[in-house]
């Protein structure tokens, strides 16, 4: 049985599971924030200062204004896909469905990949409706308001590409660690401390030595350093690195465990 | 030497950290053949069967079709139907269920998958539910859907574990004749446990009893019914140690039962006629003769 056929019946079952729609939530708050800011309430959006990029006074762009979404939506996408993740393979372990899929797929890395990459095309696929949902309500609703610049792509339209590239790398780090976490905890403890300790990680940034270390640290400082041409390869790099040392990890213990469920 | 063996069990054991749960099983199934797995709550059989599908992890060996189990061999896994506390995805159809289970399955030819799926919902009579969602069903239509599962990859050896809790005596004969009809027509092999003795009676050609995670018991039910088979024969006068002990003399396994008036004889149809012949020529009248039959009880006892 190939990767790919797992991956497609783990799609079956995210499309059927309740907790999906969690993800429409990811379009209910920029929908929030447009009509907000269609009746000039500036605080919904963040100044947009720092790095060069005075966001709101010269007005924004579409994808700056998705990319701002992004970073006010980012408690909602990753609340969800922790959510997600600790359902699918915490919550299967516990629950014991994932009994059948043993004694028939077999080996169990497979398994826990084809569950991987199923959230992260979910995930790709959420955050790419999400832009395009962003992009529209910019159109519909902020063009010509004092927040819009009318421009598609804006000055620093790469910077904010590249700001919502790495929050999916971020979530892809945070996928893999709940399924580490999953193998030892039930669904809510794996999902709680799961979520704790990436809300924890928004406060590294507050430690030069080891902020760049922590994905969810590089999506602002990208922004930061928008105009002095700031590589990213090293950390996309090093982000994939932890994923795939978390799901080697995790596949090698999960291969010897018993599942008791 | 070539045996008929689907199964083959040697010196398995499994601990949960000190707690030893089966210290050595060993036995074997032959193909087309029906095993009731018979124990007391908590004896292990539920453990034995997750250690042999490869759920848990245990030392000693399991020999599938002659050869050592491989749990990563896809194929020889699939032919291996299971039923083991069956978990379902309760926001999906009964039929959406089943259909992942089927896609799961390697070479399998699914163009009549349609088909296949309505008619094991059909079997196991959930067809008019196939669209309703599991979260909906009751507990022995959940079981009556595990089943279903089992059955999605045309097994050589079915291992059912409770397989009769929570059907309804329809269910039960259903499910039973398509056990036998399973043996009969596609030599599938059956290991099932069950705390529902008259099933097993019913059912089983080949025991195996566990008990101190050791197994107790495995042979043929007849066998069993042979050696647990008992009499008890009620006499017109009370029995004096004297005549009993000429009756032992004569390697004649027989003891006083509660009443004065009434002996016990274990094992069985071989003795009783002696016994008989023996209490007619010490001028004893026989008033009753019982039969005790359990047989499956005794594994219990």
């Amino acid at each position: 049985m190939s990767l790919f056929s797992n991956i497609k019946i783990e799609l079956i079952k995210l499309y059927y599971k309740k907790s999906s729609l969690l993800l429409l939530l990811l379009l209910a708050l920029p929908l929030f924030f447009g009509i907000g800011m269609m009746f000039g309430a500036s605080f919904f959006v963040s100044d947009g200062s720092e790095g060069g990029v005075d966001a709101v006074s010269s007005g924004l762009s579409a994808i700056e204004f998705s990319a701002n979404m992004l970073g006010q939506a980012k408690y909602v996408l990753f609340l969800v896909v922790i959510i997600l993740a600790a359902i699918s393979f915490a919550g299967e372990i516990e629950n014991g469905q994932i009994k059948s899929e043993i004694t028939r797929i077999c080996a169990r890395w497979k398994i826990l990949l084809s569950k991987y990459f199923a959230l992260i095309i979910v995930t790709a696929l959420a955050l790419i409706v999400f832009l395009l949902w962003t992009i529209l309500i910019y159109y519909s609703m902020l063009r010509g308001s004092a927040y819009s610049n009318g421009t598609f792509w804006g000055a620093y339209g790469a910077a904010q590409i590249k700001y919502m590239v790495f929050m999916f790398i971020g979530a892809a780090v945070s996928i893999a660690s709940t399924f580490i976490l999953g193998l030892k905890l039930k669904t809510f403890p794996c999902f709680a401390l799961s979520y704790i300790l990436w809300f924890v990680s928004l406060y590294t940034d507050f430690f030069e030595q080891i902020k760049m270390l922590i994905p969810i640290n590089i999506p602002d400082v990208i922004l930061e350093r928008a105009g002095e041409g700031f590589s990213t390869l090293p950390y996309t790099g090093l982000f994939l690195a932890y994923c795939l040392v978390i799901l080697i990890l995790s596949a090698f213990i999960f291969e010897r465990m018993d599942i008791r469920a | 030497m070539p045996t008929n063996n689907i199964l083959e069990i040697r010196n398995l054991q499994k601990s949960f950290g000190r707690h030893e749960v089966l210290k050595d099983i060993s036995f074997n199934i032959e193909q087309g053949k029906i095993v009731g797995l018979l124990g007391k709550n908590g004896s292990g059989k539920t453990t034995l069967i997750k250690s042999v599908l490869g759920l848990l992890n245990y030392s000693g060996e399991v020999l599938y079709d002659g050869k050592q189990i491989d749990y990563r061999d896809t194929q020889a896994m699939n032919s291996i139907g299971v039923l083991v506390d069956t978990a379902f995805f309760e926001d999906m159809s009964a039929y959406d269920n089943l259909k992942i289970l089927m896609m799961s399955t390697p070479h399998r030819d699914n163009s009549h998958m349609i088909m296949d799926i309505m008619e094991l919902l059909a079997f196991v009579g959930l067809e008019e539910n196939s669209k309703e969602k599991v979260k909906g069903f009751s507990f022995g239509m959940k079981q009556r859907l595990a089943l279903a599962q089992s059955l999605t990859s045309e097994p050589k050896l079915l291992i059912l574990d409770e397989p009769f809790v929570g059907l309804d005596p329809l269910g039960i004969v259903i499910v039973k004749e398509k056990l036998l009809e399973l043996c009969k027509q596609k030599n599938t092999a059956v290991i099932f446990s069950s705390h529902q003795l008259s099933e097993v009676a019913e059912l089983s050609e080949v025991l195996v009893a566990i008990e101190d995670g050791h197994v107790k018991y495995f042979g043929s039910y007849e066998e069993l019914a042979r050696q647990n088979k008992q009499y008890y024969i009620v006499l017109d006068k009370i029995v004096g140690q004297g005549v009993l002990q000429v009756i032992k003399a004569n390697g004649i396994e027989v003891e006083l039962a509660e009443q004065d008036n009434c002996l016990r004889l274990r094992h069985g149809d071989q003795t009783l006629d002696r016994l008989l012949h023996s209490l007619i020529e010490n001028e004893l009248g026989i008033r009753e003769i019982i039969r005790e039959d359990k047989i499956l009880e005794s594994l219990f006892v």
